[in-house]
């Protein structure tokens, strides 16, 4: 993963397009690669040369329009240079960039309104992923709240400019973007993002439910928890983003913590924050900071994705100013979204492959199927597989009546626990990253009848493996 | 009343008759069962308005005589429907207002009406006392509570003090004692539709009257993984050990709607509205806590209704341990201030002595519930806004039994929460039992009835009717009401009442000083809870123009004081004019401003 990561950094440094090999699938999986093959599109081509992004001021952005009325960008077309991001930034420059790049590409770009702020600002967010795919996906939430400090937008909207322009040269962006969804939501707080911000009684990292005290004894967390609109709109829109399964933010530089008391991290989600943060490393790079070692005292919005959610939350280091100041940003930025690139690779995905189907009698058939999360992250955290935040991996059929189940632990093994008493949905439970599992379907149907075997999970997405009886 | 020091004053004596007047006039019949629909409300003609401001002085049987509750009690509990009789009657009296307070997830209105004597202060800037029934969703005699207290509180309204107001909403919950009030389901849930069991449909495999005897009771079902077996006493279960069998899974009385192998898992409702409230606000909770706080329209217009007010006392009538529980919904995280636990003790002290009952211990509502009650009012309403709150529970199975009544062993062990006797059954069922067998004769709780149930080897129906545990039966309702309305009086008769004592005011010259100190001459005390800051009294010298101060601050924290206590001396040194006019005020979170002119 590090290598990857490492080779993901080189190819964006060159803003070319270069054939990689995708995200490797676990453990060998012969059929997951057949089936990886046939979605892929032509080999790439030489990368168009990139013209050198020149400085415009903001007010040169691509003007703000509805996403429908914008022009198509033309595919193919070698990438246009996007305005500069300079730090720091306004919250309605952010906001302008974020409708520049929903203009400039609305074949991946979409912009989404997540509410509006005590003082009558939209926060924006833009919503990364090839339109034509419609279908719920796996999704990262890229994101920041924090004041001018903060270089978290400036960089989350060079990723996005980025990534949208490359969703039309680079295959690889491409695929990854077909598969999931990066949803990149840069100042949720607007008027932090204010050049002179006004000390405000409550603070939007101490609003959130989760850990909560009330300011009698947490000064500036409000009387009660979610008073700020900014707050009431960033957890209504984290509750709709069902297919959530890590938040990546921004944290300053300095000693870690560990969470508030009360605070619950099953050993299963610890392994997990483990896995990520390994799969996150990149050479030359700071570590990235899982929640629980941010030293949340409780109320922030990271607590909330966590606890409340059962999303993964991590953090990636922010520079000091001095790095900024000396011209880091471009750099930062790199690293940035090399880690966002590969956080989207591991994300769980659910596929469905056909092992075996054998005609027991006229009408009666033996379909073997595998149930396989592609992913390095489970379809659903411990913690909000506990809570019944999210439902398991669900087989929905069609086509066919089923009529008994088996299953077995593992390739090779026979197949044990059949049964009769068959309910749907069928579920297949909770998925770790790269883990199978393998069920037997015994189906009535016709001959020539076409039969739909549909997986799905919130966090992995679905995907259908369709056939038709001989 | 008093916090720390000093002495209580109790509303006795008429408050006391009157309240078991209230108890006798609330009787029913000899012989109707509660449960079921009730009939229509009895068309009641508008009373008369009545004449002057006699009621003091009026004998309180006749007058209630002549104005009877909307509905009969012997035939059912008060719901949203005897509103409107209710509010006539009520409405006799100009000191009523009704409130708009918006509608539940489920569209049902959430009523309440604020209330108190004629006064120079409008009632919103008045110290204010909630009554707040029926939260949880399940206690209507929380409600019914709550309409007995208004009902007699007005009845005099000469005896209420005229610096308090009341806010009453008897049924916070309105979706949950509907349906808890239909057919005993739900466990309070309001009708926010949710997909409890994650399977992508909401409220797809809800309880059912499988047996058709027109009740929603439990289930049994066999199973060897089963937590469950019979007691020594058949009727109740027990944890099971290694080894041990037959064992059960208990589940409402309902058939699996949806074919997953479980039963009743995904049922109307969803939040609890009292635990949709932010402090201790737990995530795990699943759906009955919300997705998040106040997501609840009726918890939210109760939040902003409390904090709109000076929000002095906040009382919750509902649950069915029969105590007066302080905050603290969460067994690991400690809510109430060491420093207010004297407060509480008095609180059950006076409680007792104006209800009857005998309580020997100041519970946490997580101690007198027996299980955790995370994200409450009362918890909130303590911690964020410094109030004096707590839950009543109304019911309980040692309130028909009286101060020394049957079910003692229930507190042998302090009523703690792990307590099992040595046959296994829990303490608090046991206590149940000997209320049902000791005055109800055992009726009141079905036996084990076994019944088909398809694809499942053995199953039965049983358990405790409706009307039993977790409300009165309407013949009992008035013993269980007894004495909460003497006990609202009290509190509001001894609500903190701050003033400025001045010391001193001499010039010399131009050069004026001042001395002055707060007393409380309420005997609560002037706040709790930890917001020392933001609900402390606060003193305040405002100057005219021509008037500089020299010495002394414009605004002092002077912090909480107890009841009857006083304050800190102050000071000021002041150049001005003579026959310049000054104030002092004194103000806090409870209490609104009080003014002492000062002319120098």
């Amino acid at each position: 993963m590090r290598a990857l990561a490492a080779a993901l950094l080189a190819c964006w440094c060159a803003s070319a397009r270069t054939a990689q090999e995708p995200p490797p699938a676990p453990e060998g999986d012969q059929q997951q690669k057949e089936k990886e093959k046939q979605q892929e599109v032509p080999p790439p081509q030489p990368a168009p040369e990139v013209q050198d992004p020149k400085p415009e001021p903001v007010s040169e952005l691509v003007p703000s329009s509805t996403i429908g009325d914008a022009p198509a960008a033309p595919v193919a077309a070698p990438a246009p240079a996007h305005p500069a991001v300079v730090w720091p930034l306004s919250s309605p420059e952010v906001a302008q960039h974020l409708r520049g790049i929903a203009a400039a590409h609305p074949g991946v770009a979409a912009l989404e309104v997540v509410g509006r702020a005590s003082n009558g600002e939209e926060i924006l967010a833009l919503r990364l992923g090839a339109r034509d795919n419609a279908g719920p996906r796996p999704t990262l939430l890229l994101l920041d709240y924090q004041g001018r400090a903060s270089c978290g937008p400036e960089v989350a909207l060079s990723v996005a400019w980025e990534l949208a322009g490359s969703f039309e040269r680079d295959e690889r962006v491409r695929a990854l973007l077909t598969h999931a969804e990066l949803v990149i939501a840069p100042a949720l707080d607007p008027s932090a993002r204010a050049p002179e911000p006004v000390a405000a009684p409550v603070r939007f990292e101490r609003n959130f439910p989760s850990g909560w005290q009330p300011d009698t004894i947490r000064p500036g967390s409000g009387r009660v928890s979610l008073s700020l609109p900014e707050a009431r709109a960033a957890v209504s829109y984290l509750a709709n983003l069902k297919g959530c399964a890590v938040l990546l933010g921004f944290s300053a530089p300095g000693p870690r913590g560990v969470p508030y008391a009360g605070a619950e991290l099953p050993a299963l989600d610890r392994e997990v924050f483990a896995k990520l943060g390994a799969a996150l490393e990149l050479e030359g790079a700071t570590a990235m900071v899982p929640w629980f070692e941010l030293g949340s005292p409780g109320g922030s919005l990271f607590d909330f994705a966590y606890q409340a959610r059962g999303i993964f939350p991590l953090a990636f280091p922010l520079p000091t100013e001095e790095e900024l100041g000396a011209g880091g940003l471009d750099a930062y930025a790199l690293q940035v979204g090399a880690r966002v690139l590969q956080c989207l690779s591991l994300l769980p995905r659910v596929e469905v492959v056909q092992e075996g189907l054998e005609r027991l009698f006229s009408d009666t058939w033996q379909l073997d199927l595998r149930i396989q999360n592609v992913g390095i992250l489970p379809t659903v955290s411990a913690l909000a597989r506990h809570r019944g935040v999210l439902s398991d991996v669900v087989l929905q059929l069609e086509g066919a009546k089923l009529l008994a189940t088996a299953d077995k632990p593992a390739n090779g093994a026979p197949y044990t626990n059949a049964s009769l008493n068959v309910r749907a949905p069928l579920s297949a439970g909770m998925l770790s990253g790269g883990e199978g599992r393998w069920l037997r379907l015994l189906l009535e149907g016709a001959s020539g009848a076409e039969v739909r075997v549909r997986a799905g999970s919130a966090w992995a997405g679905s995907d259908v493996l369709q056939l038709t009886l001989p | 009343m008093q916090d720390r020091s000093g002495n209580w004053c109790t509303a006795r004596g008429r408050w006391g008759a009157l309240a078991f007047f209230l108890a006798a006039l609330s009787a029913p019949a000899r012989g109707q069962e509660p449960g079921g629909e009730a009939p229509p409300v009895p068309q009641e003609p508008l009373p008369e308005p009545t004449s002057g401001a006699e009621p003091a002085t009026a004998a309180p049987a006749e007058k209630l005589e002549a104005r009877p509750p909307a509905r009969d009690p012997a035939r059912g509990y008060l719901f949203l429907e005897d509103q409107p009789a209710l509010l006539a009657q009520w409405g006799e009296s100009p000191l009523v207002e009704r409130l708009e307070l918006g509608t539940s997830a489920g569209g049902r209105e959430l009523f309440g009406v604020q209330f108190g004597a004629a006064g120079p202060r409008p009632l919103a800037q008045r110290a204010t006392i909630f009554l707040i029934g029926g939260l949880d969703g399940t206690s209507l005699s929380g409600s019914q509570g709550v309409v007995s207290v208004i009902s007699a509180l007005l009845a005099h309204p000469a005896d209420l003090p005229e610096e308090a107001a009341f806010v009453a909403i008897p049924w916070a919950n309105p979706d949950g004692l509907a349906r808890w009030r239909a057919n005993a389901t739900g466990k309070g849930r309001n009708d926010r539709a949710t997909d409890d069991d994650g399977d992508g449909q909401v409220d797809e495999d809800g309880p059912d009257d499988l047996d058709r005897d027109g009740m929603i009771l439990e289930m049994l079902l066999e199973d060897p993984t089963g937590p469950w077996v019979r007691g020594s006493d058949a009727r109740f279960l027990r944890a099971a050990q290694e080894g041990e069998a037959p064992r059960f899974l208990l589940a409402r009385e309902g058939a699996d709607d949806d074919h997953d192998g479980r039963f009743n898992e995904d049922g109307p409702g969803g939040v609890i509205l009292d635990h949709n409230f932010p402090v201790g606000w737990e995530d795990y909770r699943g759906p009955e806590s919300g997705p998040w706080p106040l997501s609840e329209p009726d918890a939210k217009a109760l939040a902003e209704m409390l904090l709109a007010r000076r929000t002095a006392v906040v009382i919750v009538f509902q649950g069915n341990h029969g105590e007066l529980a302080s905050p603290g919904g969460r067994a690991q995280a400690r809510v109430l201030l060491p420093e207010d636990e004297p407060t509480y003790r008095r609180l059950v002290e006076v409680f007792c002595a104006h209800s009857g009952r005998v309580q020997p211990r100041a519970p946490t509502l997580s101690q007198a519930r027996e299980e955790a009650w995370p994200g409450s009012l009362v918890d909130w309403s303590y911690a964020a806004l410094g109030a004096l709150s707590m839950e009543i529970g109304v019911w309980g199975p040692r309130v028909q039994g009286g101060a020394r009544g049957p079910v003692d062993a229930y507190y042998k062990n302090g009523g703690s929460a792990e307590g099992e006797s040595p046959a296994g059954a829990p303490v608090v069922e046991q206590a149940w039992a000997r209320w049902l067998d000791d005055t109800r004769g055992g009726s009141g709780f079905l036996d084990w009835q076994p019944i088909q149930l398809e694809g499942e080897p053995s199953a039965w129906i049983g358990g405790w009717e409706p009307y039993t545990t977790a409300n009165p039966p309407l013949d009992v309702l008035p013993q269980a009401l007894h004495g909460l309305d003497a006990f609202v009086l009290d509190l509001a008769r001894n609500l903190p009442h701050l003033e400025v004592e001045l010391r001193e005011a001499k010039r010399e010259g131009k050069v004026c000083l001042l001395r002055a100190r707060v007393k409380n001459l309420g005997t609560l005390p002037s706040g709790v809870g930890p917001g020392a800051q933001s609900s402390s009294v606060r003193l305040r010298l405002e100057i005219t123009p021509g008037v500089t101060l020299r010495a002394g601050q414009l605004e002092t924290t002077v912090g909480h004081l107890p009841g009857r206590g006083t304050s800190d001396e102050y000071s000021w040194l002041l150049i001005a004019p003579e026959g310049s006019v000054l104030n002092l005020v004194v103000e806090s979170a409870w209490s609104p401003p009080s003014v002492r002119e000062v002319r120098l």
